[in-house]
């Protein structure tokens, strides 16, 4: 453990799992980095009402991640989406009499992979438990899960704020991490309203789908914090392999509880829940205008307007109405699932499973930040591991780290994105890209001609040798040649010249642009700049 | 009835030594005398029937009641035994050493058009269903 300096974080009454850990890890961090890590900050962000009270909000999520395994959590179904409807079941999913469950060994996998990912206690013996309610998306009448004894618990994960909202570490605890089962999917024909068509239709391709749950402390305090959790979520889970979580499509669900107190309380306000939300910016304007709901009734005394309900977010006239009131807590007579014996995972699995974790997107953070990148350029390589995993690449050729950061998030970005591909769908190795920044850095090629030819080292996999060797196109840098060049531009701009030589100086940028016309901007610029200047200025 | 049997470890079982009519309902005076251990609250068959969607005429809520307070009861007597020293065990039947998971490998079951077939209304390939608005109903 490092002890580099005094931490503020662990000087705090009540050390935060988050402070000690990160703290013997990150001891090298200036002391105000440090400070971002004591909890009594990451609450810093009140909302001023109109009078100036201050009113803090209290945020908590619960994320639901469908895994992308083969086949359902307790069948063989193959688990596709997009598949024609009710194409993928059998008796299991579809909760016929007499059909028994038997749990998927990859779900197990995946879920002590999170589990680890986000620093929790693993239960190295967990159970399910059946969740009991009618709906007709749920064909056995109840939901398998986990309720008393989830594979996880206790963990934290830690969040970079993105530098154009400010910036900042955060660090949120976990409160569980659970297995359980999907359910189907309720087509309302004839919209929401009641009155139109008196039925629904079911598709049961989805009824037992795998799903994590994951539960977070009420640790957030505005919109941002919550859509960045959210997002370092999904990082996670895309790094771990274990689903594309994707909110669009439905692979990654957040449910958002929403309460305000006055700064200082120490009880909670009424929670609010928030469904409805498809995207991370959906989430943060969501939270957001809760929180201004809520602390408006507050401040006008109107707190007891605030009913304990779920609110759905409506993108298109952005606030949340009320749906319907959470009559207290549900009852889902939860008992032990019966049909499924007791889930057992040994010290060594867990260990060797910790061992296969890939580095995890805050460790590569840390240590893209080590290497002297902008907080800025971490973010954006960081953020994609395939992106990460080919810039590491490419560094470990011996590039220097900041070319080889602007190359790939630069021009290299700017072309997948124009042609709609991945960083893996080019047919650019690191290697070439190493090869083309190094040739670029010795002077054989400028950097406006390393431009030129990275299309063709995208879109043919040639080398930069062999591109440049294709179109004639190394840099000139031979000084009699360049000479020669120049000495005929001259001759033929008698005008410009003796505008120049009269006073004219901006004229050299004339005289730069013919040479490189006529040499197919092949000329070393700086020499090209010492040669012209030396010869106009005799 | 069935998930509370699972509960007992089943040495516990054997030690219960209530006499027991032959329907298996627990004879009045024993059920009696059980009623001062620590009280296993009857549940409320109203709202049971309500949360497992069951409907009773008022006649057989009154038959039932005290039927399901007496096998309650008799069940209760579990409360006296002392588990202090006892693990709570998480699940009974767990397979020592068999593996009992399935490796994630797909299998499309062959009869699939006899579980639609047997399905009462179907709109093209979808289940149709009465229409529910409110969700997650208990």
């Amino acid at each position: 453990m490092q002890t580099v300096m005094m931490c503020q974080a662990l000087e705090s009454p009540n050390p935060h799992p988050c402070n000690l850990l990160t703290c013997a890890l990150y001891c090298d961090l200036s002391s105000a980095s440090h400070s971002l890590f004591l909890k009594e900050s990451q609450s810093s962000s009140s909302v001023v009402a109109d009078n100036g009270l201050e009113y803090e909000a209290v945020i908590g999520i619960e994320t639901h991640v469908q895994l992308g395994t083969a086949t359902k959590a307790f069948c063989s179904c193959p688990s596709q989406y997009g598949a024609e409807p009710n194409a993928h079941v059998c008796p299991v999913c579809m909760g016929l009499p007499g059909a028994l469950p038997v749990l998927n060994d990859k779900v197990v996998e995946y879920g002590v992979k999170l589990a680890l990912a986000l620093h929790s206690e693993i239960a190295l013996t967990s159970k399910f438990d059946r969740k009991q309610y009618f709906y007709p998306d749920l064909p056995k009448g109840y939901q398998i899960s986990q309720y008393d004894v989830p594979i996880a618990s206790k963990g934290f994960i830690d969040v970079d704020l993105p530098v154009e909202f400010g910036g900042g570490h955060r660090c949120f605890g976990i409160t569980r991490v659970h297995m359980e089962e999907d359910a189907g999917k309720l087509v309302h024909a004839g919209g929401e309203r009641l009155s139109g068509s008196s039925s629904s239709q079911v598709d049961l391709n989805r009824a037992g789908v795998p799903l994590l749950e994951v539960v977070s402390e009420p640790e957030m305090r505005t919109g941002l914090e919550a859509a960045e959790y959210a997002a370092e979520l999904q990082r996670l889970v895309r790094y771990l392999g274990i689903s594309n979580g994707n909110m669009q499509e439905g692979s990654m669900r957040c449910d958002v509880n929403v309460s305000v107190r006055p700064k200082g309380r120490p009880q909670f306000g009424t929670k609010v829940e928030i469904k409805n939300m498809n995207s991370f910016s959906a989430m943060q304007r969501a939270i957001d205008f809760e929180i201004d709901r809520q602390v408006t009734l507050e401040n006008e005394g109107l707190g007891h307007q605030i009913k304990q309900e779920t609110r759905l977010w409506e993108e298109g006239s952005q606030r949340t109405i009320s749906m319907r009131s959470k009559e207290g807590l549900a009852d889902y007579r939860y008992f032990p699932e019966p049909d499924l014996p007791e889930v057992t995972l040994t010290q060594d699995y867990v260990d060797a499973t910790q061992a296969m974790l890939p580095e995890l997107p805050n460790a590569k953070r840390r240590r893209y930040e080590s290497l002297g990148l902008s907080m800025q350029d971490v973010l954006v390589l960081a953020n994609d591991s395939d992106v990460a995993a080919f810039f590491d690449e490419v560094i470990g050729k011996g590039t220097d780290v900041k070319q080889a950061a602007n190359w790939i998030m630069g021009d290299l970005s700017a072309w997948l994105k124009n042609e709609k591909l991945a960083i893996t769908e080019t047919k650019l190795t690191p290697a070439a890209l190493a090869e083309l920044i190094d040739l670029i850095k010795d002077g054989t090629i400028s950097g406006k001609i390393g431009k030129e030819i990275l299309p063709e080292l995208l879109q043919n996999g040639v080398s930069a040798r062999e591109a440049i060797e294709a179109k004639g196109l190394s840099q000139i840098s031979d000084a009699a040649v360049i000479e020669s060049m120049v000495d005929a531009i001259i001759a033929e701009n008698p005008k410009q010249v003796a505008a120049y030589r009269g006073g004219k100086t901006k004229l050299q940028g004339f005289f730069v642009g013919q040479v490189m016309k006529v040499s197919g901007g092949r000329v070393n610029p700086a020499l090209l700049n010492k040669i012209l200047l030396s010869k106009l200025n005799c | 009835m069935a998930a509370l049997l699972h509960h007992l470890p089943y040495q516990s079982m054997l030690t219960t030594s209530l006499r027991i009519s032959v329907a298996g309902i627990p004879t009045k005076r024993a059920a009696m005398s059980t009623c001062m251990a620590s009280k296993v609250e009857p549940p409320n068959i109203a709202h049971l029937c309500e949360k497992a969607r069951l409907s009773l005429t008022p006649q057989e809520v009154e038959e039932f009641e005290p039927q399901i307070g007496r096998i309650v009861d008799w069940f209760a007597q579990l409360q006296e035994i002392d588990v202090a020293d006892v693990a709570p065990a998480i699940h009974v039947g767990d397979v020592n050493g068999i593996n009992t998971l399935r490796s994630d490998k797909p299998n499309v079951f062959p009869n699939r058009k006899a579980m639609m077939g047997a399905v009462p209304e179907l709109e093209g390939s979808f289940i149709k269903v009465p229409k529910i608005l409110k969700e997650n109903q208990e």
